[in-house]
């Protein structure tokens, strides 16, 4: 007794033994993709199938009602080989020379009419070619994947980072002994080993192996709560304890796990089908493997009791998946209505929040590239667009931390649409694509942050020493007119102390950073900060000149003036912005800080001589008070 | 040098025209074509014998119909073109010159 398959060839129904079916399977597949390559390729099968149908209708007289392997067998010696069909064509005599050469074991026989899943292995090594099949540019991406036996996906995603990186100098490295000088534009180089590729590698029309089909699903013969873990795990491939305990882990992680769990039970369908089943677990859907899930399904009729310790503690999940999937079941009508209900209200929260995170980035990038046109804030990013270019790096930096947050942002947004319409909407495909442009924005990321801190990782200090000579007897402090753009960054101190020199000195220190440390120095030096003495009164600028520094690197000013003891002066309000560890730390309020009050070093520090606390009576306080008892300015 | 690999070569050409040839006599049905070429020893499988008309087919030196039959799928009933024929003509030029030379060649001892 033999099974047998009902196939249909040409609008003919044929009953087939299931070995014939596999074998004629075989053929017509290895035929198809002989064929693939050929402008009409269609129309060539379908005459081959329509003839094969004639041969097998011959074949069914007498009453006979089965079409036997060896009919099959006897179709294939007279339609043909896919060695023959080679002997014939101009391009591949050597192909055909090759496999009249080959002698007519029992094994060749049986894979004659198949193209070796390794076709290059009989040639003793793999050969790199172009894919024409599976090209978008030029099929070298595709014929390397082809060739390293991994996803075109990867080697084409190597190829656009490449294409990006922009520029990639090696003096950044100090590791290297001597001195390297060397700019590499690495996205050329890839360019032009691209087009190198394309010219010398030889196209080759091979259709790319068949991916296997693989899908995620919900698993129902391995389920705790609704499948998802045992899915993913058949998906991935991996042991379905490691996909339970990361969503037990990620629900310690701010809830996420519980999220995704949702998600992912809602959108993935169950796998009900053998085919189904099979697609889960990735394979081929051929007779064999569904016949081998059959077998496995029927020889484990119960699922295999879990050991104990496994069962204790994925108890309290089953409990809850019982409970979910009993309250379903209990309520009924309303219940289900709850339960979209809330389906919808959840994935009505993923899409907004989704949709949040997707404009974030977008928003961050608008008002990026304003502030680069708006001339005001040049600093920010060099001289554009000439130092941009030959940097490239805040530019890069900016869209890949954008493209990182707004990818997860468009994910959670199809997934709240998914959510709510209960259809999966990201596709494997896509889902990896997009996948892959993150990852890729983050090695951008990780690529050119190093680069950013290196141009910061040296600090260099530039000290600069001045005697100032205000004239009069009471010397004002003021603050310089206010630049509206930049005062919030507080890059200019100043600290005033007292000393028992007899001239006032202004001491500079320019700090910057650098990728080196003369590097650092050199940018300090180009600080340039105004101050001013006329007459009485001495005037600092509250602000450091950006638009005269080629970077931005961190600059900053930190300026002491030394006053001599007991010369007094007027700190004007203006100076509150700026000044540092002058009025606290002396134990006076900001409210003291008026053109009103007169103040002076002594050995003990700052004094107040005009305001009206008399909190400070050291001794000699006392002696500077006492000074200044008859003083024209405290008369008033 | 293998002489397959000559042999090929020399019966591809002769291949086409023999087709044409065989369709120039009137509409004839694929298979049997196939008899006619197997018989001659020119074919082997049938299955090298669709790509070849589906070439003479796209170069619009013959052209089908369809015919129903009332056993199995239908059938295509190719024809000679005008073109096909003008064709054939130029090849028939040529293979009589060809067995010609040949002739005087390998009748020399």
């Amino acid at each position: 007794m033999k099974k047998t398959i009902s196939i249909n060839i040409s609008g003919i129904l044929f009953h087939i033994e299931e070995d014939g079916y596999d074998h004629l399977k075989k053929y017509l597949e290895s035929i198809n993709k002989h064929f693939s390559h050929y402008e009409d390729n269609q129309e060539i099968i379908k005459d081959i199938e329509n003839r094969i149908a004639e041969i097998f209708l011959s074949n069914l007289k007498n009453n006979k009602q089965v079409i036997t392997a060896e009919n099959v067998d006897r179709l294939i010696e007279k339609m043909g080989t896919i060695a023959d069909f080679k002997a014939v064509e101009e391009e591949k005599p050597a192909a055909a020379e090759q496999s009249q050469e080959e002698p007519d074991n029992s094994d060749s026989e049986f894979y004659k009419y198949i193209t070796p899943p390794h076709e290059d292995a009989g040639k003793g090594y793999k050969k790199l070619t172009r894919l024409e099949r599976s090209k978008i540019l030029g099929g070298v991406c595709a014929g390397l994947a082809h060739y390293l036996a991994i996803d075109p996906l990867w080697t084409r995603l190597v190829a656009i980072l490449l294409l990006f990186s922009g520029e990639f100098s090696l003096r950044n490295f100090d590791f290297f002994p001597w001195d390297w000088n060397i700019h590499v534009s690495l996205g050329w180089w890839a360019v032009l080993a691209y087009i190198v590729l394309w010219v010398i590698l030889p196209v080759s029309y091979e259709e790319p192996e068949d991916k296997k089909i693989k899908k995620l699903y919900r698993n129902p013969d391995d389920r705790v709560i609704g499948g998802v873990s045992s899915g993913l795990a058949a998906y991935f491939k991996i042991e379905v304890l490691w996909a339970r305990l990361a969503f037990v882990g990620l629900i310690f992680a701010g809830g996420a796990g519980l999220v995704i769990y949702l998600i992912l039970w809602i959108i993935t369908p169950v796998a009900k089908s053998i085919t189904e089943r099979i697609k889960m677990k990735g394979g081929e859907i051929t007779l064999s493997s569904i016949e081998n899930t059959i077998i496995a399904n029927r020889q484990t009729p119960e699922p295999p009791i879990p050991p104990q310790n496994k069962k204790t503690w994925l108890a309290p999940f089953r409990f809850l998946g019982d409970i979910i999937n009993g309250l379903g079941k209990a309520l009924g009508p309303f219940g289900r209505f709850v339960l979209d209900v809330i389906r919808v209200a959840f994935g009505l929260l993923i899409f907004i929040i989704g949709v949040v995170v997707t404009l974030t980035p977008l928003a961050f990038l608008g008002v990026y590239f304003e502030l680069i046109i708006n001339d005001g804030f040049l600093y920010m990013i060099d001289n554009v667009p000439i130092e941009m270019i030959s940097e490239s790096l805040p530019i890069w930096l900016a869209i890949a931390v954008s493209v990182a947050v707004f990818i997860p942002g468009l994910i959670l947004t199809l997934l709240g649409i998914s959510v709510i319409i209960r259809r999966s909407l990201i596709e494997s495909r896509f889902g990896l694509v997009t996948f892959g442009i993150w990852l890729l924005s983050i090695m951008v990321c990780a690529f050119q942050i190093p680069k950013t801190v290196a141009e910061f990782k040296d600090q260099g200090k530039f000290t600069k020493e001045t005697v100032l000579d205000p004239k009069g007897s009471v010397f004002i402090l003021q603050g310089g007119d206010r630049e509206q753009t930049m005062d919030e960054l507080e890059l200019v101190d100043i600290q005033l102390r007292g000393t028992a020199d007899s001239t006032i000195r202004l001491v500079q220190d320019f700090k910057s950073q650098g990728s080196s440390r003369t590097d650092a120095i050199e940018n300090a030096k180009a600080i340039q900060y105004d101050y001013s003495v006329k007459d009485s009164i001495l005037t600092f600028s509250r602000t450091l000149e950006f638009a005269s520094m080629a970077k931005f690197r961190g600059q900053n000013l930190y300026q002491t003036l030394h006053i001599p003891y007991n010369r007094p002066f007027v700190m004007d309000k203006s100076m509150i912005s700026i000044l540092r560890n002058t009025i606290y730390s002396n134990g006076y309020k900001l409210k003291d800080v008026t053109k009103h009050n007169y103040w002076v070093f002594n050995e003990d520090g700052l004094l107040c001589l005009s305001c009206n606390d008399e909190h400070k009576q050291s001794q000699a306080d006392s002696l500077s008070r006492l000074q200044f008892k008859d003083a024209f300015f405290l008369k008033e | 040098m293998k002489a397959s690999n000559t042999q090929i070569q020399m019966r591809k050409g002769i291949l086409e025209f023999c087709i044409l040839h065989i369709i120039s006599r009137g509409e004839v049905y694929a298979s049997d074509m196939i008899e006619e070429l197997t018989e001659a020893k020119l074919i082997v499988v049938e299955g090298t014998l669709y790509p070849l008309l589906n070439r003479l087919k796209t170069a619009a030196l013959v052209s089908y119909k369809w015919v129903e039959s009332e056993s199995g799928p239908p059938r295509k009933y190719y024809s000679i073109t005008p073109e096909g024929s003008q064709f054939l003509d130029q090849l028939s030029g040529t293979w009589n010159d060809l067995v010609t030379s040949t002739t005087l060649i390998t009748s020399k001892k």
